[in-house]
């Protein structure tokens, strides 16, 4: 019965999840992709791109980039088309705005989830978020 | 305060000695711990803490970088910064300048920075009043420093050395606190060590994080209510865990300011008591308890109740934040009577001393009636035939009452 008890309060102990182990006396965190965790959960509107009017989908090369560069959390991928990485992507709509050729619309999200389901986004997403973003 | 401390081994022909005021005691204690970065404000009464470390950065006895800010807002956030990249820094402030720096002394707290600070106490505004009471001070009990008072000026420099490897040991910041004018203008006689003594008690200090640009990190990111794993997967404490953490060091914080007033009393031959310290307690009645330099004074009211036939004694408590509850509940519990003299209030309550003290008590088998006095707000001058007086009423009132008695004013004129 003992023993039992033992195994069983080890058991939780193993369950339980705890901090300690990160051994950090005051908050910090590193500059690596996700360290603020999956932001894309945030996110209520999505951006949906149109690359017929993408000038780098339609110029078929690296051309105008300007979601790229105005991303502030470098969602974005370098690439043509340019991608998005929805598991960070909260939704700001910064792309949106910047975007000369109007190729960026703001879809609802729980529209999206209707139609493709609320784990779509995770099979579609487009880019990398490990920084690789050569085309 | 008039009488000769006796809290304290008296020296007498020494050529160390010099008759300084405190604020002297405290800027030779920052010379002698080598401090690195200095950034201060001037406010009265601390300003002559700075003015003299200027002068000892400008003739270059102290090696220091000395920044001219333009409030005490700036100034600890400038020690922030050169404490996170692994400076020892220093500052001093008073009253209205320490509530300026309110929420740098927050973000220096959970940031666990061992920054020393010497609180200079005065009253705080309004109405504007630049004379002693420990108001400031109290104002910041809850910020998460430790906090101890001196009774004279021989502590306030043998403190600040102390401070320094507390904060260091314990990654946490040191408010040192002593009574404006009371203290920082009055001269005494200091031993003031050698820079050979000091450097063999306190060594370099060894930055428990470091932000460096070969290996950045965020320091304080937002970190919401529950604990979220890294990008590598390890699970970080959220809000709450490092709150937990904090409040456990300043816990095991006790019995580190304990140990290097031990240790600093085998360097130097002088401790002070660690977290509190006493006077004819052994076989008091009564005991009179106060934080800083009216705690000495009580020692001479002492003097005069035993004269007069009652056993008094005194408790001068020296750290209040960690508070040693254990250690002043013990000391206080074979008297019948604690009167507490506080020289703050927490308003709408009563005396913050009082009130803590009331709490370590309470549940215990037996401990003596925990008497509160509001006194020498603004500087109002106690005498201690006032303290003799207070503790002679509270005597009184415990012939024909029983229960709690409510808060006294000493030399209330209203």
């Amino acid at each position: 019965m003992e023993a039992e008890r033992k195994k069983d309060a080890a058991a939780e102990e193993a369950r339980q999840p705890h901090t300690r182990a990160c051994e950090q006396e005051l908050a910090m965190s590193w500059p690596k992709v996700g360290e603020a965790g999956e932001t894309g959960d945030w996110r209520t509107v999505r951006p949906v791109l149109d690359t017929s009017k993408c000038l780098a989908a339609q110029r078929g090369k690296l051309a105008c980039m300007q979601c790229w560069m105005f991303c502030p959390d470098a969602v974005i991928t370098r690439t043509v088309p340019p991608g998005v990485n929805m598991t960070y992507c909260k939704g700001c709509g910064i792309c949106v705005e910047v975007c000369p050729a109007g190729a960026i619309t703001l879809e609802p999200e729980h529209e999206h989830e209707e139609e493709h389901g609320r784990d779509a986004h995770a099979a579609e997403e487009q880019g990398s978020a490990d920084g690789d973003d050569q085309p | 305060m008039l009488r000769k401390n006796k809290g304290a081994r008296t020296v007498t022909t020494n050529p160390d000695v010099h008759i300084i005021t405190g604020n002297k005691a405290a800027a030779e204690a920052a010379r002698l711990c080598r401090v690195q970065v200095i950034a201060a404000y001037p406010i009265t009464p601390q300003s002559s803490v700075v003015e003299n470390l200027a002068k000892y950065v400008d003739s270059g006895v102290l090696d220091a970088e000395f920044i001219a800010v333009e409030s005490e807002h700036s100034a600890m956030s400038v020690l922030i910064g050169a404490s996170m990249v692994g400076a020892r820094v220093f500052t001093a402030t008073s009253a209205n300048g320490l509530a300026y720096m309110c929420e740098q002394i927050h973000w220096v707290a959970g940031s666990r920075l061992p920054i020393v600070m010497g609180c200079v106490n005065r009253a705080l505004a309004a109405p504007w009043n630049v004379l002693n009471d420990q108001q400031d001070s109290m104002s910041m009990r809850d910020a998460g420093w430790i906090q101890i008072f001196c009774r004279n000026n021989q502590e306030i420099l043998d403190t600040f050395i102390q401070a320094f490897k507390i904060a260091e040991t314990t990654h946490l910041p040191v408010m040192v606190c002593y009574d404006g004018y009371i203290l920082s203008h009055t001269v005494m006689p200091v031993e003031v060590p050698t820079q050979e003594a000091v450097d063999a008690f306190l060594p370099p200090y060894k930055p428990h994080t470091v932000l460096d640009p070969a290996a950045p990190r965020n320091i304080n990111p937002v970190t919401l209510a529950d604990p979220r794993p890294n990008a590598d997967g390890v699970l970080c404490h959220g809000y709450m865990e490092l709150r937990h953490l904090h409040h456990a060091a300043l816990r095991e914080a006790i019995d580190t300011i304990v140990a290097v007033d031990n240790e600093f009393g085998a360097a130097f031959g002088r401790s002070w008591g660690g977290l509190y310290w006493d006077y004819l307690r052994a076989d008091a009645e009564v005991l009179l308890m106060a934080a800083g330099s009216l705690a000495s004074e009580a020692t001479a009211a002492v003097d005069a109740l035993r004269e007069a036939g009652v056993k008094a004694g005194v408790i001068g408590l020296r750290a209040y934040r960690p508070f040693p509850d254990d250690a002043v509940a013990d000391a206080v519990a074979a008297a019948k009577v604690v009167v507490v003299f506080d020289k703050s209030l927490s308003y709408g309550y009563e005396g913050p001393i009082c009130a803590d003290l009331r709490a370590a008590l309470h549940g215990r088998a037996t401990s003596p009636a925990v008497h509160g006095y509001i006194g020498g707000l603004g500087g109002r001058d106690i005498k201690a035939r006032e303290l003799v007086a207070a503790t002679c009423e509270s005597i009184e009132w415990m012939k024909k009452n029983t229960g709690r008695k409510g808060t006294g004013w000493v030399n209330l004129q209203l």
